[in-house]
């Protein structure tokens, strides 16, 4: 339970300057009407001023005493975690562990980015002793991590200019995760893979479905597997062997460069760019991969590879933080630190891809990366947004459209699949389209 | 509740000036002026939402106060109005804390305690005032000077201490 402490001197300043304007204008009302009394000989004037002192006497004095001021404050969420656009109800109980309080004004101050749809996080009240104050109200808001601090208390009296401000400490933590769209399928074969079974291809004859090739039969293999028309050539017993299935190493990188990260209005291409990077994720995730999420950006947020829902969790609370940022380090791809990254694993970029990037990508394929690049088309995205349909827009779109393409034409050459996804389409079209086919 | 006790206050307070300029003065500009004051003032407390600063009345009241006593006008009359108008101020203030929260608990039993404590501060306040009013006391330029500045300084420390008391 969160104790009060006094509010900062900033933040005090406001409640202490109206106060000591109140009462700093009686005083004046007052000694204006005594010195003009006394200077015109006006005993009336004098009389005028007596009332006014009283009430500015009564005004400052008694005043509310820190000393005595026992708030404690709890908060308490529906969900710590949900998904963008899902209500969130917000609990605060204030209680008074202290002496009676004639007038206690609370303000929970929510972080801006949340809109507040329902109940109030504000009241004003009268606590006695050992009574409470429940603050209720619903949350929504966008992918994000907020945090929850204080709740602001403003204790006075109701007759008076004099109050104190405090803060009670209530923190609490809401993330709000990227939504996770379903993905169909995506073949990968990355050439290195782990020993566990999973669904990736291992290149590597054994038990598994897809044929592989043949061997001389050993003891053991199933009379099934036997492959009659090879033996019949070869006179002697040749088993089919089948290619291993195995889980792999797949690490997902999102590029959180300022410069990709386009905003038109309220809409904002980064997040198609991190939903689609969960969406991702979730997939490899669920078929058994061991997957690593590295967020390239302002700076480099790594989330060390993991299995299962759990990473699945890590993975999802860090695209909930993620924001596009620049950095003169991490300008361009050619620091993405590859060595984070197990030789001959799986690569998934979700990228704009800039022309500066390409030599990037010829590098990781050097170094015998499988890479595939899911790139949300800015082009497509900012004209979605735009109705200026004149000649030098279209002029424009035509070049910048034609650039795109040698550059993704380009990175095709190297051996990297690419997703050039329109992002008013839905990702699983586009990834079934392109990525589904089965990999020799 | 306080919004009705605010607007009789308000009326009561100018209503009272303006009579007082009316009976006595020669020209009734003065309880014109008194009267618009007050449909200003009551405007802006319950129609405006507080626009103007309700120190503004109580400026208002006060000024014409101190110029009805200069014409002479009803010492009584004068003190009762300025008494009032303090007490509208106060009120308007109050119903502006409360407007500026949709949750208020307990909000009769929080009007009440407050008028309560309005009511025992403006009887002080007008009992003392109407004692001085009829009190009469001859004082020499030397003890006249020395009040008003025992006065100033008294308040300058009244209103420092205050101001160090209220220190966040």
């Amino acid at each position: 339970m969160g104790r009060a402490r006094r509010a900062t001197a900033e933040e005090g300043k406001g409640m202490r300057m109206a106060g000591l304007r109140r009462s700093g204008f009686l005083g004046s009302l007052v000694l204006i009407l005594v010195l003009l009394g006394l200077a015109t000989r006006r005993g009336e004037l004098l009389a005028l001023a007596v009332p006014i002192l009283i009430f500015l006497i009564a005004g400052i004095y008694p005043g509310p005493e820190a000393e005595r001021v026992r708030l404690r404050a709890n908060r308490s969420l529906s969900r710590e975690l949900v998904h963008g656009g899902e209500p969130v109800r917000v609990v605060v109980e204030v209680t008074n562990a202290g002496g009676r309080l004639e007038m206690v004004e609370l303000v929970d101050e929510s972080p801006s980015s949340l809109e507040v749809i329902e109940g109030n996080p504000k009241a004003i009240a009268s606590l006695g002793p050992g009574a409470s104050l429940t603050l209720e109200y619903t949350v929504i808001g966008d992918r994000g991590l907020f945090e929850f601090e204080s709740v602001r208390a403003v204790v006075g009296r109701h007759f008076g200019f004099k109050a104190l401000g405090f803060r009670l400490d209530c923190p609490g933590r809401l993330a709000i995760l990227p939504d996770v769209e379903g993905l169909g399928d995506i073949e990968i074969r990355p050439r290195r893979t782990r020993v566990y079974s999973g669904s990736v291809p291992a290149r590597e004859g054994g038990v598994g479905v897809e044929f592989f090739g043949t061997r001389a039969y050993q003891p053991g293999d199933e009379f099934r597997w036997i492959n009659w028309k090879a033996t019949a050539r070869r006179d002697r017993l040749v088993t089919n062997e089948f290619e291993q299935e195995r889980v792999a190493d797949v690490a997902v990188i999102l590029d959180a460069r300022e410069m990709g990260a386009i905003q038109v209005g309220s809409e904002s291409l980064f997040e198609h760019a991190v939903r689609a990077t969960a969406s991702l994720a979730g997939f490899f995730l669920r078929r058994g991969n061991r997957v690593g999420l590295l967020i390239y950006g302002r700076y480099l947020d790594w989330t060390f590879p993991g299995y299962g829902r759990e990473q699945e969790h890590r993975v999802v609370s860090a695209l909930a933080k993620a924001q596009p940022g620049g950095s003169e380090v991490f300008k361009r791809l050619e620091n993405i630190p590859v060595r984070l990254f197990p030789r001959g694993s799986q690569i998934v970029i979700v990228s704009p891809v800039l022309r500066e990037d390409l030599s990037v990508y010829q590098r990781l394929r050097a170094r015998e990366y499988q890479v595939i690049v899911v790139s949300p088309n800015p082009i497509d995205f900012e004209l979605a947004h735009w109705q200026d349909g004149s000649d030098v827009v279209r002029l424009a779109e035509r070049i910048t459209r034609l650039q795109r393409e040698v550059n993704l034409n380009r990175l095709r050459r190297m051996g990297v699949r690419v997703v050039d996804w329109c992002v008013e389409r839905p990702l699983h079209a586009e990834v079934n389209r392109t990525l589904s086919r089965r990999l020799r | 509740m306080l919004k009705l006790i605010l607007g009789f206050t308000i009326v009561s307070s100018t209503g009272l000036v303006a009579g007082a300029f009316w009976s006595q003065a020669p020209t009734p500009i003065g309880a014109v002026v008194c009267l618009m004051v007050g449909g200003l003032w009551l405007v802006n407390a319950l129609r405006l939402n507080h626009r103007l600063d309700p120190f503004l009345g109580l400026l208002s009241v006060t000024g014409l106060a101190i110029w009805g006593v200069f014409l002479g006008l009803n010492g009584t009359a004068l003190t009762i109005a300025v008494v009032l108008a303090i007490a509208a101020w106060d009120v308007e203030r109050f119903v502006c804390r409360l407007e500026r929260f949709e949750r208020v608990e307990v909000e009769g039993e929080l009007e009440l305690d407050y008028l309560k404590r309005l009511g025992v501060v403006g009887t002080i306040a007008l009992g003392l005032s109407l004692v001085g009013i009829h009190l009469e006391l001859t004082l020499s330029f030397g003890a006249a000077l020395s009040t008003g500045i025992v006065a100033a300084v008294g308040l300058l420390i009244l209103l420092r201490w205050s101001a160090t008391r209220s220190r966040l």
